[in-house]
C-alpha cells in the first residue's frame, strides 16, 4: 500500500527525468529552431517598449524652449569644428585619396572593407552570467552571425544570434568574448577577452600574450586597439587602457586588466559591421 | 475552453506580464552594475493552483521564454522550473496560503537552486573568468534573493487573484485533484 503511494508520487518525476533523456537526444537544429521561434515571440514586444521610449524622449525635446535648441546647436556646432580643425583629419583624407590613387593606377584589388549598419539598442542584459544586449535590426537588414559591433567609443562586442527583425550582441564585456588586438604602435597581436561588469558599472577586460618588453609607464597608459588578423573588426578601433601588466603564468608572455568604456552598460544606438562584399566593395 | 486550460492560459500569461517587467527592471539597473535574477517566481501558482499537468506546462514554456533570452543551455530554465513545480507539489496544504512563510521558502530555494544551475553552466563555459566575477555573482545573487520577497509575496497575490478580474470567480481551491 505504502509502496504504491510512493510510486504514485513518484510518477511525475521519472517522467521529467525520461523528458530530459528525450530533450538531451533531440537535434541540435530542432532545439536552435524552437529557440529562434520563442525570440521571434518576444521581439516585437521588446521593439515596442524601445520605440515607445525614443518616443517618449522625443516629446521630451519637443518640448525644449528655443534657448535650449540655441544652446545645443552652439554645442554641436562647436564639437564639429574642433574636429574638423584636428591635424589628422585632413591628413587621413589626404592619405585615402593617395591609396585610391595608387590602387588604381598598379590595378590593385582594394582590400575587402566594412558596411556599416547603425542600429538601436532594444535591450541590454548585463548580469553576472552573461553580458548581451538586443537590437532592433536583424536579417531582414543583411545583419549576419559574427559581425563585429561598435560604439562612438570603440568596440563594443560581437553578434551571436539573429533574427528576422532583431539580432542579439554579445559584449564585448563576456567572459565568452576573445578577439585579436594590437597596442597602439606596435604591431603585434595580443589576445583580448571579457571580465564583466562590477557592481558599480565599470566594465573590464583581461589582455594576455603581451610581449615582455611592453610596459605602460606611470600616467602613460597603454591604449589596445582592434587587429585586423580576426577579419571582424578593422584594425585600429579603441578597446581599452591598460594600466598594469604583470607576468602570465608561462612567465613567456605578460597580461593585465583592461579598463572598458563605461558607457558600454548603457549603449543606446551601435554600428554592425558587415563584411562588404566584391559587388558592394566595387560600387 | 476548459476553465482549467484558461486558467492555465491566464497563469501563462500573469508569467510573460512579469518576465517583461522584470526585464525592464533590469534594463535600467544594469548601469548600475545589479542584475535581478527571479526565475524563482515562476512555478508557484501554477503548481498549487493549477492541475499538475496544466502547471507543469506553464513552468515548461515560462522556462523555455527565460531560456530563449539567456545564453545558458537551452532548456535549463525549463527543467529547472518543471522540477521545482512538482517538488512544490509535494508541499501540502500549508503551499495554498499566499500569506504563510512556507511558500516564500519555497520561493527562495528554487531561486537559489535556478541560479546554482545558472552559474554552474556559465562557470563552464568560462572558468577562469567567472572566478575574477565571484563579488559580482555574490552581490546580484544576494539582490535578487532580497527582491524575491516582496516581488514574489506581490506576483503571488496579483495571480491569485487574476481570474476574478476574468469574471471568473476566484481559485484559491485547488482546481484539480
Amino acid at each position: 500500500m505504502a509502496s504504491d503511494k510512493s510510486t504514485k508520487r513518484a510518477k511525475p518525476f521519472l517522467i521529467l527525468a525520461g523528458f530530459l533523456v528525450f530533450w538531451w537526444w533531440i537535434p541540435a537544429g530542432w532545439k536552435l529552431t524552437t529557440r529562434s521561434s520563442f525570440r521571434e515571440f518576444q521581439a516585437p514586444i521588446w521593439e515596442l517598449a524601445s520605440r515607445a521610449e525614443d518616443l517618449g524622449e522625443y516629446w521630451g525635446h519637443l518640448s525644449d524652449s528655443k534657448k535650449a535648441l540655441i544652446e545645443k546647436g552652439r554645442e554641436n556646432a562647436r564639437g564639429s569644428a574642433a574636429l574638423e580643425a584636428k591635424p589628422s583629419i585632413p591628413q587621413i583624407k589626404l592619405l585615402k585619396s593617395e591609396i585610391t590613387r595608387l590602387e588604381n593606377a598598379l590595378s590593385v584589388i582594394p582590400k575587402p572593407g566594412f558596411q556599416a549598419v547603425v542600429a538601436r539598442v532594444s535591450r541590454r542584459d548585463l548580469s553576472a552570467w552573461w553580458q548581451t544586449v538586443t537590437l532592433r535590426k536583424g536579417s531582414a537588414q543583411n545583419l549576419t552571425t559574427g559581425a563585429g559591433v561598435i560604439s562612438a567609443n570603440g568596440m563594443a562586442g560581437r553578434i551571436r544570434e539573429v533574427g528576422k527583425r532583431w539580432a542579439t550582441v554579445r559584449l564585448v564585456t563576456s567572459p565568452q568574448f576573445r578577439v585579436a588586438a594590437q597596442f597602439e604602435g606596435d604591431d603585434r597581436p595580443v589576445t583580448f577577452q571579457g571580465g564583466g561588469i562590477p557592481t558599480g558599472g565599470k566594465p573590464f577586460g583581461i589582455v594576455r600574450d603581451v610581449p615582455h618588453d611592453l610596459s605602460p609607464s606611470d600616467g602613460k597608459p597603454l591604449r589596445l586597439l582592434t587587429s585586423s588578423l580576426g577579419g571582424t573588426f578593422p584594425a585600429g578601433i579603441s578597446i581599452g587602457i591598460v594600466n598594469k601588466l604583470e607576468g602570465g603564468e608561462d612567465g613567456l608572455f605578460k597580461s593585465g586588466r583592461v579598463e572598458l568604456d563605461e558607457l558600454l552598460g548603457k549603449l543606446r544606438e551601435v554600428t554592425v559591421l558587415l563584411p562588404r562584399n566584391d559587388s558592394t566593395a566595387s560600387e | 475552453m476548459k476553465r482549467q486550460n484558461l486558467c492555465a492560459l491566464l497563469v501563462l500569461a500573469s508569467n510573460c506580464l512579469a518576465l517583461f517587467l522584470l526585464f525592464s527592471w533590469n534594463d535600467y539597473w544594469c548601469r548600475h552594475g545589479i542584475y535581478f535574477y527571479l526565475p524563482g517566481l515562476f512555478f508557484l501558482f501554477g503548481s498549487t493552483r493549477l492541475s499538475n499537468r496544466n502547471g507543469a506546462i506553464v513552468a515548461f514554456i515560462t522556462g523555455l521564454l527565460i531560456d530563449s533570452t539567456s545564453t545558458s543551455s537551452f532548456g535549463l530554465h525549463a527543467f529547472g522550473l518543471t522540477l521545482c513545480h512538482l517538488i512544490s507539489r509535494e508541499g501540502g496544504e500549508g503551499m495554498k496560503s499566499t500569506r504563510s512563510l512556507r511558500p516564500h521558502i519555497y520561493q527562495q530555494f528554487a531561486n537559489l537552486f535556478l541560479i546554482t544551475s545558472v552559474s554552474i553552466s556559465s562557470f563552464a563555459q568560462s572558468a577562469e573568468t567567472a572566478i575574477q566575477g565571484l563579488e559580482r555573482l555574490s552581490i546580484d545573487i544576494i539582490a535578487s534573493q532580497l527582491l524575491l520577497i516582496p516581488v514574489g509575496a506581490w506576483f503571488l497575490a496579483f495571480q491569485n487573484n487574476l481570474p476574478q478580474l476574468g469574471g471568473m470567480g476566484s481559485v484559491t481551491q485547488p482546481i484539480a485533484q
